[in-house]
């Protein structure tokens, strides 16, 4: 069913669709509008889960790891500052192995007071052991709701899906929405290995002595290793189902690229119109969207980046006193193994900052006017 | 009990922090230093009440449901509990936890019905083992009724000796029957005399017969009360019309029932007094009590007072009688003078001096002096001690004679029905003591008192107290009907479920919710449950969370 919606509602639909059957969720901007849609969804009966409301996103997120535990297919939704409130208890649910699955909606952190897009929020949460998906359009972010439960539920890790404020969550484009009898053939209902059950009590989340936690870290290191295996099938599926996949990346006129783009969020749709202006006037400039950021799928970005000379790593975020955070992944997995290539680190659209086709366009400028990178950040789009 | 699990290879150990099998094996108990274990606390309704009636324990049994449990557990500690619930000035309610949070329990009510369902049901306590020695008993009041009923509780034979023609003394005679209606009391002393208590009636200890004639006894309980009323000297005392307020409330009960006149002028502020204003309004007069005190210096219980006002008694405080006036022999009018507090007494109350030039007149029919009643000693054997116009006997009833004991008003001076029960009570315990050869020494009940700061609130939410009905104003002359009703049960279990319970368990299950060590298990101990302290590891959180502070927390001993 084709509807026009936005990004919010694309989220609520896919954990309607994926038969989420505890929301606990808090609202704040820009992710309210999911919260809102989904008591919707719950008060009109067209999906049977419990709806919590609590006081605070740490309480969301505890809440979670409870349900998640008694065994429930867990949903919740949040953004910026809530989600940094949620810090303590992300490693909770990480390290309890729970299938959560929680959409963010980028958006910068204060101080100065601010709601507006940048990625700042959730890459800051990108060592708490949870996976993380980066959407370009509405589309995307329905089908990776319902691709991220099943990725979640086979490796036992929770998974993040991130869609950038405003810019998608706000903005109506046209989604189709899946049927539920396809969903539940590609998503069956969700059995967890161990729940909570008075039938065959167990303590749960004991101390791991010194003798024992280091392994049990191993085991989720595996995990993250599993998941960009399990996730590519899983895409692929999803393509064979439903007529969309994405990839943990997706290359875009890269094949034979001088300058490789990388972006993530939406500023991958106005690359795309960059890249085709360039490719127009027979200049060879390509783009390399990274969709999945935890786990890094490090092999394939450094198969894709070992042939290209230059590569313009745009972000939407900064590390302080540190670079752009996709631009220090992307150097590390080049390490050793890249040594022809030149990483161009950019900072731009920080704060909800427009991130427009003529500031990509300096980008390359940028990166085509020089043998190889000045420093390790330059900022684009900043007053001078 | 399964052994440690020893992780070797990564394989094997899980992927998430679950237990794989039981971990009894760790007796995390080691590592307390703190241990929890129940307590029971004196709640401070049990501490004020003169009888000293555990009440959490009957109530939490009343709260439950189970009428049956509460009422023996009443019987127990009280043998007059419809009586009590009518007429006990209730200082339980005055120190309940409760009114520091919302409002007292109603405590007295909750007695009341209870007692009342246990006369309906008829219900009669075990007859006890008889034992062969035999205690007599001199006055069949309060207390000597309730020296008898635990004596014969226990086996023990027991005769009461009356001098007047019923049994019940104060509570027959002193009280009106709108207060404590005849069936209710007459059900109660019937109850008593099943478990085999005898009491002779119209033998007046000291004429009809003497010490010498209880030989046969093993010990004697010297109960007479104060019958005695003190007659004032007073210009136009011997006046027509001029009447004492015991010997005038003891006439209303023969049914004898004169009317006074319009005006009627008691004088005093005793529950005697109240008590003869109150029958004289019901009689057709207009009342006036004149008190030489204040408002708040009043003896007599406030509920009295207040319903008297309600009643339209009228109240003159501060004013000392002068002379009575008369015409052809009759009283007429009363001259008073003012008073005001002079210095205090020994019992620290201010003793009034009237001050000059301030008389004052009032017309009446009637004048009803009721100033106090005293003990009438003269019956008393030569070689016994007495004090303040009392015998001298120790709270335990001990006398300066071995083998006879006293209390009740005549040996204790306090006034109220519960603490002449309780002197009753006390010296029942003491005599037996002595029968069976045993210390008859001071008993102390050292336990604490849970005070208000020791409830957790958290646990409890604000609810009103039950009210219950009163018979309108108008409706209250005819036959001396009771004013205060009954509650229902409906009523009276939502009111016992207000209870604190404070310093008592009640099995709420919070301690075995809370333990975050499953330490605690459901099976019942006297008081609690049962703490594995194998595994508890002292963290505290029971005892802090109980809501009545039926926990304690000590410092553990390993060492001892």
């Amino acid at each position: 069913m084709e509807r026009v919606i936005s990004g919010n509602e694309a989220v609520a639909y896919g954990a309607m669709l994926a038969r989420v059957q505890v929301i606990p969720a808090y609202p704040i901007s820009p992710q309210t509008t999911i919260v809102e849609a989904l008591s919707d969804f719950c008060a009109s009966g067209q999906l049977k889960a419990d709806f919590v409301k609590v006081e605070s996103e740490h309480s969301a997120m505890a809440c979670c790891i409870g349900a998640a535990s008694a065994g429930a297919r867990t949903f919740t939704a949040t953004s910026a500052q809530g989600l940094a409130l949620m810090h303590e208890v992300l490693h909770w649910a990480a390290g309890s192995r729970l299938p959560i699955v929680m959409a963010n909606v980028n958006r910068a952190m204060s101080a100065p007071w601010t709601m507006w897009c940048d990625q700042g929020d959730s890459l800051s949460q990108r060592d708490t052991g949870w996976m993380q998906f980066y959407c370009e359009d509405n589309q995307e972010v329905l089908d990776s709701i319902i691709m991220a439960y099943r990725l979640a539920e086979k490796v036992l890790l929770p998974c993040m899906v991130c869609l950038d404020g405003f810019i998608l969550s706000h903005t109506y484009e046209q989604v189709d929405i899946p049927n539920l009898e396809e969903v539940d053939q590609y998503l069956p209902s969700y059995i967890p290995q161990f729940k909570l059950d008075i039938e065959d009590p167990r303590s749960f989340n004991a101390a791991f002595l010194p003798d024992i936690y280091m392994e049990q870290r191993i085991k989720m290191q595996g995990a993250m290793e599993e998941a960009k295996m399990v996730a590519k099938e899983m895409d692929q599926e999803f393509g064979k189902t439903f007529g969309r996949s994405y990839g943990l990346m997706e290359e875009y006129q890269a094949e034979d690229a001088d300058i490789l783009l990388v972006t993530s969020g939406t500023i991958t749709g106005t690359a795309r119109v960059v890249v085709d202006d360039y490719r127009q006037q027979g200049e060879k400039v390509g783009l390399l969207k990274m969709k999945m950021f935890r786990p890094f799928p490090t092999e394939e970005v450094r198969r894709v980046l070992q042939r290209v000379r230059k590569v313009a790593v745009v972000d939407r975020n900064i590390s302080l006193g540190s670079t752009g955070i996709f631009a220090q992944e992307i150097r590390s997995s080049l390490h050793h193994h890249g040594e022809g290539t030149s990483v161009f680190g950019f900072i731009a659209g920080l704060g909800g900052r427009d991130v427009t086709p003529a500031v990509l366009k300096e980008i390359v400028e940028y990166a085509k006017g020089k043998e190889a990178p000045e420093g390790d950040l330059a900022w684009m789009g900043a007053k001078p | 009990m399964e052994q440690k699990i020893v992780i070797k290879n990564l394989k094997d150990v899980p992927i998430l922090s679950i237990s794989l099998q039981s971990t009894l094996w760790n007796k995390t108990g080691t590592w307390r230093y703190l241990r929890p274990d129940y307590i029971s606390l004196k709640a401070p309704c049990s501490q004020a009440c003169p009888i000293e009636q555990d009440i959490p324990f009957y109530l939490t049994s009343l709260a439950d449901g189970n009428l049956a449990a509460a009422w023996q557990k009443l019987l127990e500690a009280n043998p007059f509990p419809s009586t009590c619930g009518r007429v006990c000035h209730h200082p339980c309610e005055e120190k309940c936890n409760r009114k520091e949070y919302d409002e007292a329990l109603a405590i007295n009510a909750l007695e009341r019905f209870l007692g009342d369902w246990g006369l309906e049901e008829g219900k009669r306590e075990p007859q006890p083992e008889k034992r062969k020695e035999r205690i007599a008993i001199i006055g069949s009041g309060p207390a000597g009724l309730s020296c008898a009923y635990f004596l014969a509780r226990k086996g023990y034979g027991v005769k009461v000796y009356e001098a007047l023609n019923d049994p019940g003394g104060m509570l027959r005679y002193g009280i009106p029957e709108y207060r404590l209606p005849r069936k209710i009391l007459n059900k109660e002393i019937e109850r008593i005399t099943s478990l085999g208590v005898e009491i002779q009636t119209g033998k007046r200890f000291g004429i009809d017969f003497g010490l010498e004639d209880l030989q046969t006894y093993q010990a004697i309980f010297l109960a007479p009360g104060a019958q005695d009323e003190q007659k004032p000297k007073i210009i136009g005392g011997d006046l027509k019309g001029v009447k004492h307020g015991l010997t005038f409330l003891k006439k209303i009960h023969s049914k004898n029932r004169p009317y006074l006149g319009k005006k009627v002028i008691v004088i005093g502020g005793g529950n005697t007094a109240i008590d003869s204003a109150r029958v004289s309004w019901r009689l057709g007069s207009k009342v006036t009590v004149v008190y030489r005190r204040a408002k708040e210096d009043l003896p007599a219980i406030p509920g009295e007072v207040e319903e008297a006002v309600r009643e339209g008694v009228e109240f003159i405080f501060q004013a000392a009688p002068l002379k009575i006036q008369g015409k052809k022999g009759k009283v007429q009018a009363v001259e008073f003078q003012k008073t005001k507090p002079g210095k205090p007494d020994k019992s620290g109350r201010r003793t009034p001096i009237v001050i000059k030039g301030s008389t004052f007149s009032l017309p009446a029919d009637s004048v009803i002096l009721a100033v106090g009643e005293r003990t009438d000693l003269t019956f008393l054997p030569a070689e016994m001690n007495t004090q303040n116009g009392m015998i001298a006997a120790d709270p335990w009833g001990r006398t300066n004679l071995p083998g006879i004991f006293a209390g009740g008003d005549a040996a204790t001076g306090q006034g109220y029905v519960s603490q002449a029960i309780a002197s009753g009570k006390r010296s029942a315990l003491t005599i037996e003591r002595y029968l069976r050869r045993e210390d008859t020494g001071s008993r102390v009940n050292g336990l604490e008192v849970a005070g208000f700061e020791r409830i957790n609130l958290d646990y409890f939410t604000k609810k009103r107290r039950v009210a219950f009905p009163a018979l309108p104003v108008n409706n209250r002359k005819k036959k001396f009907k009771e004013v205060h009703g009954g509650i229902g049960k409906l009523k009276a279990l939502r009111e016992a479920g207000r209870c604190f319970s404070c310093g008592n368990c009640v099995r709420c299950n919070v301690c075995l919710m809370v333990c975050p060590d499953v330490a605690i298990a459901f099976q019942e101990k006297e008081n609690g449950y049962l703490i594995d302290y194998d595994h508890c590891k002292g963290c505290g959180i029971c005892a802090v969370e109980c809501p009545r502070s039926a926990m304690i927390l000590k410092e553990e001993k390993w060492n001892e």
